[in-house]
């Protein structure tokens, strides 16, 4: 009986190295569909404090924030409410505070880089209020963004008299960022791990990605429809009328002396000039 | 004692930040080395007490001010290396937001007063305290406010007077440095027989005081009612084993008794403004010409200052047009607060390297 014989090729030792490949692409598209889908997920955990201001109040006051900076002459107005802004920031924590930072200093970074060219032609004082004003409004929504429930906002929206149509956009809106990004985020896995070897293609694979999950999101869609309207759904939504808080009040006294000094500063610079 | 831009020679100013970068990195290795990620709060509410400090100007006979500055409290309470920090924070938002100090003469501003003043503050404390604490007859073991205070009452004397000291060193070798063909100053035209005699006199006597009081009443104020924000081992005795603050605890330390301090010094800031006049060394371009030194005017504005670098701060003076010189001392105050505790809660979030327990 011969013995048995182990084949030549098995005794080879396999030296596979496979080609570096780069997958930046696929990577940071996901890791910003993960972060995004963090952000969603943890909104309804920010619990509003006993003493918070409503969410309606909240958006009023963030709108008449934005409104008035936007318009503001004066500077010191920008400056008033700016240092206001600060004060807010600085008692969040800190991971709170790099993420609502994080979108005002891209936006005061690209406005300085958009002015930078008035400082050749001597006008320095855009250069400066600009990108104060593009931070001040970006942080006064990034505050209101990521410090208040996002369902609620559907609620704020009809307080304020929103049509229909679009409370019922923005609420299917913010579940289906959801549901497609997790489709997204499933198909650029599945993307990453099919790709063996060196593909120097994967950019290219946007298009299959994107048109995948735009067909899903149409049937989505159309199950969304026939399942709201099997349920009586006829479009309309009722006004929730949320218990007016002394925190409100509060808001609304603030939002007032926001407004005086506003038609203050405006009339003293207009007296100046 | 803060130098404007055009104080100093470029030169000069290259040389003093050059000197204190070795300072900024040992103390930034040290802070994210020792100091708990969550204490990095404490670090931002020390910055805003030295920049409220600041602003509570203490008019001299004669038309000149001072003011305290806070570094050698901040070095007992949290370490030399953390009041450094500290106080480098606050010289720049100083510096870039209120135009108070120059944007290029910050590295030398913070050669003298986040350098010298907490060191030389520092180490002259744990010298008083051995011979307090002696004289008091009390041990190195607790309950002994009243020695410990006198200490920091002595250490806060010396270091600003160090630091005064400095600056009066580097205005002084101005003149002797630079001059133009006519043998005219190109920067400080005040030579080292007028600045040290000048800086010394407002030193010795009524900021030397100004700062002792500061000290005194921030140091006593937090030993007593918030203990938790004092973190510098060395001073102040670990617990024991058993009473080690666990991470949660660190979290909810009691700083509200602070919190309370910071927005008496805000609401209180417009009292600086009481005080009339021009810190010696802090003229304009425009009134340097019209200063008197040895009973002489000095008569000329010096070319380093006509055509040096101007920085256009965005609150420049803690002023702002269309409000009154008090509301816009407090909003200034308010954003100085902000900022400092706003700096420190981000580099809190940046910080990667775990803490190693205090020794």
């Amino acid at each position: 009986m011969t013995e048995p014989r182990i084949p030549d090729w098995l005794l080879v030792e396999e030296r596979r190295e496979p080609p570096k490949d780069r997958d930046v692409f696929l990577r940071r598209s996901a890791d910003a569909l993960r972060a995004l889908l963090r952000e969603i997920r943890s909104a309804p955990e920010r619990r509003h404090g006993k003493y918070a201001f409503s969410t309606t109040v909240r958006l009023a006051f963030t709108f008449v924030v934005v409104l008035l900076v936007s318009a503001a002459r004066n500077f010191a107005f920008v400056e008033l409410v700016g240092v206001g802004l600060l004060a807010l920031l600085a008692t969040y924590r800190s991971k709170k505070l790099v993420r609502v930072l994080a979108a005002p200093v891209q936006a005061f970074i690209l406005a300085a880089i958009i002015l930078a060219p008035s400082l050749f032609w001597g006008q320095t004082r855009a250069f400066v209020v600009v990108p104060c004003k593009a931070f001040i409004t970006t942080a006064a929504l990034a505050i209101l963004a990521y410090s208040t429930n996002w369902n609620r906002f559907t609620c704020a929206f009809k307080a304020f008299g929103a049509p229909d149509a679009l409370v019922f956009i923005f609420d299917l809106t913010l579940k289906y960022v959801v549901v497609l990004g997790e489709i997204c985020l499933e198909t650029l896995d599945a993307v990453r791990l099919r790709s063996v070897g060196r593909n120097r293609r994967k950019a290219r694979t946007l298009g299959g990605v994107v048109g995948g999950v735009f067909w899903r999101a149409q049937k989505m869609a159309q199950e969304q429809y026939d399942a709201m309207t099997c349920r009586c759904f006829a479009g309309k939504y009722r006004r929730f009328r949320a218990p007016f808080r002394a925190a409100d009040l509060l808001a609304l006294a603030l939002c007032l002396i926001l407004i005086a000094l506003f038609v203050y500063l405006e009339y003293a610079i207009r007296c100046s000039n | 004692m803060h130098i404007p831009d055009n104080y100093l020679s470029a030169s000069t100013c290259a040389v003093l930040a050059i000197a204190t970068a070795p300072v900024w990195i040992h103390s930034v290795k040290k802070v994210t080395r020792e100091f708990p990620k969550e204490r990095f709060s404490a670090l931002g509410v020390a910055a805003a007490f030295s920049f409220l400090a600041m602003m509570f100007n203490v008019p001299l006979p004669g038309g000149t001010t001072g003011h305290a500055v806070g570094g050698t409290v901040l070095a007992v309470l949290l370490g030399p290396e953390a009041a450094c920090l500290a106080l480098s924070i606050a010289l720049l938002i100083q510096a870039l937001l209120f135009g108070d100090g120059g944007v290029l003469a910050f590295g030398a501003n913070a050669f003298n007063m986040a350098f010298v003043l907490p060191f030389a503050g520092y180490y002259s404390y744990l010298a008083f305290r051995r011979v307090t604490r002696v004289l008091s007859g009390k041990s190195s073991e607790g309950g002994s406010l009243v020695p410990d205070c006198v200490a920091v009452a002595l250490a806060s004397y010396v270091g600003i007077n160090l630091a005064a000291l400095a600056a009066a060193v580097e205005f002084g070798v101005q003149p002797l440095l630079f001059t133009d063909g006519a043998g005219q100053a190109l920067y400080c035209p005040y030579p080292l027989s007028v600045s040290i005699p000048a800086m010394a006199v407002g030193h010795l006597t009524l900021f030397g005081a100004a700062e002792v009081v500061f000290s005194v009443a921030v140091y006593a104020f937090i030993v007593k009612t918030a203990p938790d924000f004092a973190v510098n081992r060395a001073v102040f005795a670990p617990k024991s084993a058993e009473a080690q603050p666990d991470a949660e605890s660190e979290k909810k330390s009691k700083f509200g008794p602070v919190y309370l301090l910071i927005a008496l010094l805000v609401v209180c800031a417009p009292l600086g403004l009481l005080a009339e006049g021009t810190a010696w060394g802090e003229w304009g371009a425009d009134e340097i010409a019209e200063t008197v030194a040895d009973g002489k005017t000095l008569g000329y504005t010096p070319a380093g200052m006509t055509d040096g670098f101007a920085w256009s701060a965005l609150i420049p003076d803690y002023s702002t047009n269309g409000l009154p010189d008090w509301a816009a001392y407090v909003l200034s105050a308010i954003a100085g607060v902000a900022l400092s505790v706003i700096c420190f809660k981000l580099a809190a979030a940046f910080v990667k390297s775990e803490p190693s327990q205090q020794s």
